[in-house]
């Protein structure tokens, strides 16, 4: 069974076609990268995966289950920023379990999933820090951390290494890399980085002016 | 080398400035010397000089026993009547301008643009313009002469400014903060309670200075739509002025203005630096 199965999107602004026909099918497990230049809808794509916005027209199915009407906190996704989105008033814990609350998670259970992700993350120490405390690459592993929790079907990255200087960049390629390998996770991953594509990825999408 | 003492244009600035801080501050300063004079002593001089004996009787006189319109209860009554009023319409307009500028600004939906004008267009509107509409509005509601009708009014026209200011402030806020919350299974309002109005104190405290200051002082529509006990302040004073005895009584009437114009006064010495920090603060770092 298909993990994201993607047939015949489509997407108008206006009068604009920024999708034009998009047919995807990702396995469980495997690591795809969305590569293209800016304005080529890869952006886009991943925000109506998410159902942060709504397609014209065409169909999405996670998991097997056709999920075009479906919100995005019940599409079973969890998603990383370019900006890392880290609500800024409350602490790393907070942060983390935010959305656990927000499902009515019971105390316990939250617990047990923010130990065992800050321990898979190594951000144990920045527990009780909030996020202008923390530094670049603190700040995009914590982001990673309130999408782990969730423990999701899809995990969607939205040029989340953009923001960080290259030194930075390669190391938390390799450890999302490591991360991929060891939890087996089904990644959609957008970039405009050709390299980071090429290193990352089981298999690359190229996109251009809306089509794969 | 450079010459430090101050340049021609400098000094020329600040004796204009100081000019114009005494022309604010004289009036004032009769007032105040005024409502320590006793009535022979202001009669007997002039209305304007300095007090031969210090009177403080002037100001227990205005705030408990000085007649108003046959009702002789000081100004006291009044001054809860209009803190009555701009205490909850005050908050009113804040809370709810602030919801209303986080949806217009944060959540997009059809039309917002055509709304948000709507709205801030009220802030341009002249009072007067709206004395007749709203006369009709508070006697089909029933709320003629009340303190709830004009709380209502407040809150309204509270509304406008509110908005403006929170919506403005709430632009700065990331899209994706919305989006992440989206995905973690926040709605409108738990996104607004947990992640948005933990930003907003800056511009919180700007809306309730500008919205206290503003209906507290508002004098139109209080002389308007309320008569006797059920004026603010404002109208009050109109009222006390217009008290006819044997002689005018400007060192009680100056003791009145004074009690009246104090709760604006303590707001702008407590919150004015807030005033002008959280106008100028941006809302996420």
């Amino acid at each position: 069974m298909a993990a994201l199965s993607i047939r015949g999107l489509h997407k108008r602004f206006g009068l604009v076609e920024v999708l034009k026909g998009i047919d995807l099918d990702i396995e469980s497990g495997e690591f795809t990268v969305l590569v293209g230049p800016s304005g080529c809808g890869k952006s886009t794509l991943l925000n109506i995966i998410a159902g942060l916005e709504r397609p014209s027209g065409g169909s999405i199915e996670i998991g097997g289950r056709v999920v075009n009407d479906v919100a995005p906190k019940d599409r079973d996704i969890a998603m990383v920023f370019q900006s890392y989105a880290l609500y800024p008033s409350m602490t790393v814990r907070q942060n983390i379990t935010f959305g656990m609350e927000c499902r009515r998670v019971p105390r316990a259970a939250q617990e047990e999933a923010l130990a065992r992700v800050a321990k898979l993350l190594q951000i144990e120490p920045l527990l009780n820090r909030r996020p202008s405390q923390l530094s670049g690459g603190q700040r995009q592993r914590v982001a990673m951390g309130r999408a782990l929790v969730r423990d999701p079907l899809l995990f969607l990255f939205d040029e989340p290494l953009s923001n960080l200087d290259a030194k930075l960049r390669v190391e938390m390629r390799m450890e999302i890399k490591q991360l991929h390998q060891r939890i087996h996770s089904t990644i959609v991953y957008v970039t405009h980085d050709q390299i980071e594509a090429m290193t990352m990825a089981t298999r690359i999408a190229v996109m251009h002016m809306g089509e794969i | 080398m450079r010459d430090i003492r101050p340049s021609w244009g400098r000094r020329l600035i600040a004796l204009l400035l100081v000019g114009f801080a005494a022309a604010y501050m004289v009036p004032l300063a009769i007032v105040v010397l005024n409502s320590v004079r006793s009535v022979e002593d202001i009669i007997q001089t002039s209305t304007i000089g300095w007090p031969r004996a210090l009177v403080l009787s002037n100001f227990t006189e205005a705030w408990g026993h000085y007649c108003i319109a046959e009702v002789c209860t000081g100004i006291r009554p009044y001054l809860w009547n209009s803190l009555a009023i701009t205490v909850p319409g005050t908050l009113m307009s804040t809370l709810l301008g602030a919801v209303a500028g986080y949806a217009i600004s944060l959540w997009r939906f059809r039309g917002d643009a055509w709304i948000f004008g709507l709205v801030t267009l009220g802030v341009f509107l002249p009072e007067q313009m709206k004395l007749l509409p709203w006369a009709i509005v508070l006697r089909d509601v029933g709320l003629s002469n009340t303190l709830t009708g004009l709380v209502m009014i407040h809150t309204i026209q509270g509304l406008s400014f509110s908005t403006l200011f929170c919506r403005n402030y709430y632009v700065a806020i990331p899209q994706d903060l919305i989006k992440a919350a989206r995905i973690d299974g926040a709605g409108f309002f738990r996104t607004f309670w947990r992640i948005v109005l933990p930003l907003s104190p800056p511009i919180l405290i700007v809306t309730v200075i500008w919205q206290f200051t503003g209906i507290y002082n508002e004098f139109l529509y209080g002389v308007t739509f309320t008569n006797g006990t059920q004026q603010p302040i404002t109208a009050a004073l109109i009222s006390l002025t217009a008290n006819v005895a044997n002689v005018p009584q400007y060192g009680v009437q100056s003791a009145a203005v004074l009690i009246a114009a104090a709760p604006t006064l303590l707001v702008y010495l407590l919150g004015g630096r807030w005033f002008v920090r959280g106008l100028t603060a941006g809302a996420v770092k």
